[in-house]
C-alpha cells in the first residue's frame, strides 16, 4: 500500500497516510520528511470545501496559453503556429484537470485548534480518504476508555 | 470512565459565524451569513487529560516556577522542584517545560523528531543530479566510485525501515524498491566500462 494522498504543489510536496489510529501528514524534503500526526481520539470536526485554485489558473495562463495566443495570433508562421499549437495542447487538459479536482482544503479540529492540509486532490480519492478516515475515527472514539 | 465530549457545532472556516448541523447524518452544510459551503464532520472526542496543582502548604517543597504551587516532581535535567502543571514526562522521567524550553529540546532531541529520514529521497538525489542535472552529472559520473557504494548503503537502509517502520513502508512505493537498485547497477556497470575502456586506450598509448 503507498500513501493515501499526494499533493505537489509549486513550493511543496505534501503526503497523506492513514494509520489504524491517526492520519500521518508528511512534508517532503529532500532527505527527511516532517510529520504532523493527527490522533483520532482528539479529533472534534473535519471540514472539508473545495475553491477554485486562482493562482495555478493564473501560472497556467500566463506561461502556456499567453505565449500560445502571442505565437499563434502575433508571429504567425508554420513553426510559430505549431509551436504555440502544442502549448495549447498541452495547457487545456492542465487547466481542466485543476477546474475538475479544484483545491480541497480538509480542515481538522482538536482541540479548539484548526489544522488546514490544501492540495488539488482528484474528489474520488478524497472522498474514499475521507469514508475510511470518518470510519477509523467513530472506531476509535466509540471505543470504551477506562 | 472518560466521557466523551459530543461536539454540536463549528466555526464557518470563511466566516467565522458557529454553525449547526442541519441533520446529524447531513454533511453537506452552507453558511446563511457568507454563503460557504462544504462538507462537516462532528465527532465525540475523548477529553484532553489535565492535571490541577495543588496549592502549596508552608511546609511543602513548592514549584520553582509555581511558588504558590505544591511540588510533586525533581525535573531530571535540571534538579528543579516542579508542579504538575511543569511537568512532562519523556522516557519515563519528569522534565520540566522551563527546561525543555531552554536547551533541553536540543538534550533530549530524539524524544521531539517529528521528521522521517528518506534514504530513498536520497538516491533519488543522486540519481537525478546524475543523470540529468548538467555540469553536475558531469562531476558526480567522475566521483561515482565514491556515491554509488553509499547510495547502495542507503538502499539497505531504505529496505530494513521498510520492515521495520510502518509508515515509511507506506511512503516507499514498491516501485522505488525495484527501480532504484536497477538503475544504480546500470550505473556502476556504465561507469566500470568507462573506465575499462579507458584504461585500455591509455594503456595503448604507452
Amino acid at each position: 500500500m503507498s500513501v493515501d494522498l499526494r499533493s505537489n504543489s509549486l513550493f511543496s510536496r505534501s503526503s497523506l497516510v492513514l494509520l489504524d489510529d491517526s492520519l500521518v501528514k508528511l512534508e517532503h524534503g529532500q532527505t527527511e520528511d516532517r510529520v504532523r500526526k493527527f490522533m483520532f481520539e482528539a479529533i472534534e470536526a473535519i471540514i472539508t470545501w473545495r475553491t477554485i485554485p486562482w493562482l495555478n489558473l493564473i501560472i497556467v495562463t500566463t506561461f502556456l496559453i499567453g505565449p500560445a495566443l502571442i505565437l499563434i495570433l502575433v508571429v504567425r508562421g508554420i513553426i510559430a503556429e505549431w509551436i504555440g499549437g502544442s502549448l495549447f495542447v498541452v495547457a487545456i487538459p492542465v487547466l481542466a484537470w485543476y477546474l475538475y479536482c479544484r483545491q480541497t482544503t480538509i480542515r481538522i479540529v482538536r482541540f479548539g485548534k484548526a489544522d488546514d492540509i490544501k492540495g488539488i486532490f482528484r474528489p474520488g480519492k478524497v472522498r474514499g480518504l475521507m469514508e475510511r478516515m470518518i470510519a477509523g475515527i467513530q472506531a476509535v472514539q466509540n471505543k470504551p476508555v477506562e | 470512565m472518560t466521557q466523551a465530549i459530543a461536539v454540536t457545532e463549528f466555526a464557518c472556516p470563511r466566516c467565522g459565524t458557529m454553525l449547526a448541523l442541519a441533520a446529524p447524518n447531513q454533511s453537506h452544510t452552507n453558511c446563511p451569513a457568507c454563503r460557504w459551503s462544504g462538507q462537516v464532520y462532528l465527532f465525540s472526542h475523548l477529553p484532553l487529560d489535565v492535571k490541577t496543582a495543588e496549592s502549596a502548604l508552608p511546609e511543602d517543597a513548592a514549584c520553582a516556577h509555581h511558588p504558590s504551587k505544591k511540588a510533586t516532581a525533581i525535573c531530571a535535567g535540571t534538579g528543579d522542584y516542579i508542579c504538575s502543571l511543569c511537568t512532562i514526562e519523556l522516557n519515563g522521567q519528569p522534565y520540566s517545560a522551563e527546561y525543555l524550553n531552554h536547551g533541553g529540546k536540543e538534550t533530549l532531541g530524539k524524544a521531539f523528531t517529528r521528521t522521517l529520514p528518506r534514504p530513498d529521497s536520497q538516491i533519488r538525489l543522486y540519481l537525478v543530479a546524475a543523470i540529468i542535472i548538467p555540469y553536475v552529472n558531469f562531476v558526480l559520473w567522475i566521483f561515482a566510485f565514491l556515491w554509488i557504494p553509499h547510495a547502495f548503503i542507503l538502499y539497505r537502509r531504505a529496505l530494513r525501515m521498510r520492515r521495520e517502520d510502518k509508515l515509511f513502508s507506506r511512503v516507499m512505493s514498491s516501485m522505488s524498491v525495484v527501480v532504484l537498485p536497477i538503475l544504480l547497477v546500470l550505473i556502476a556497470i556504465g561507469w566500470i566500462v568507462v573506465v575499462i575502456l579507458l584504461a585500455v586506450r591509455w594503456s595503448g598509448r604507452i
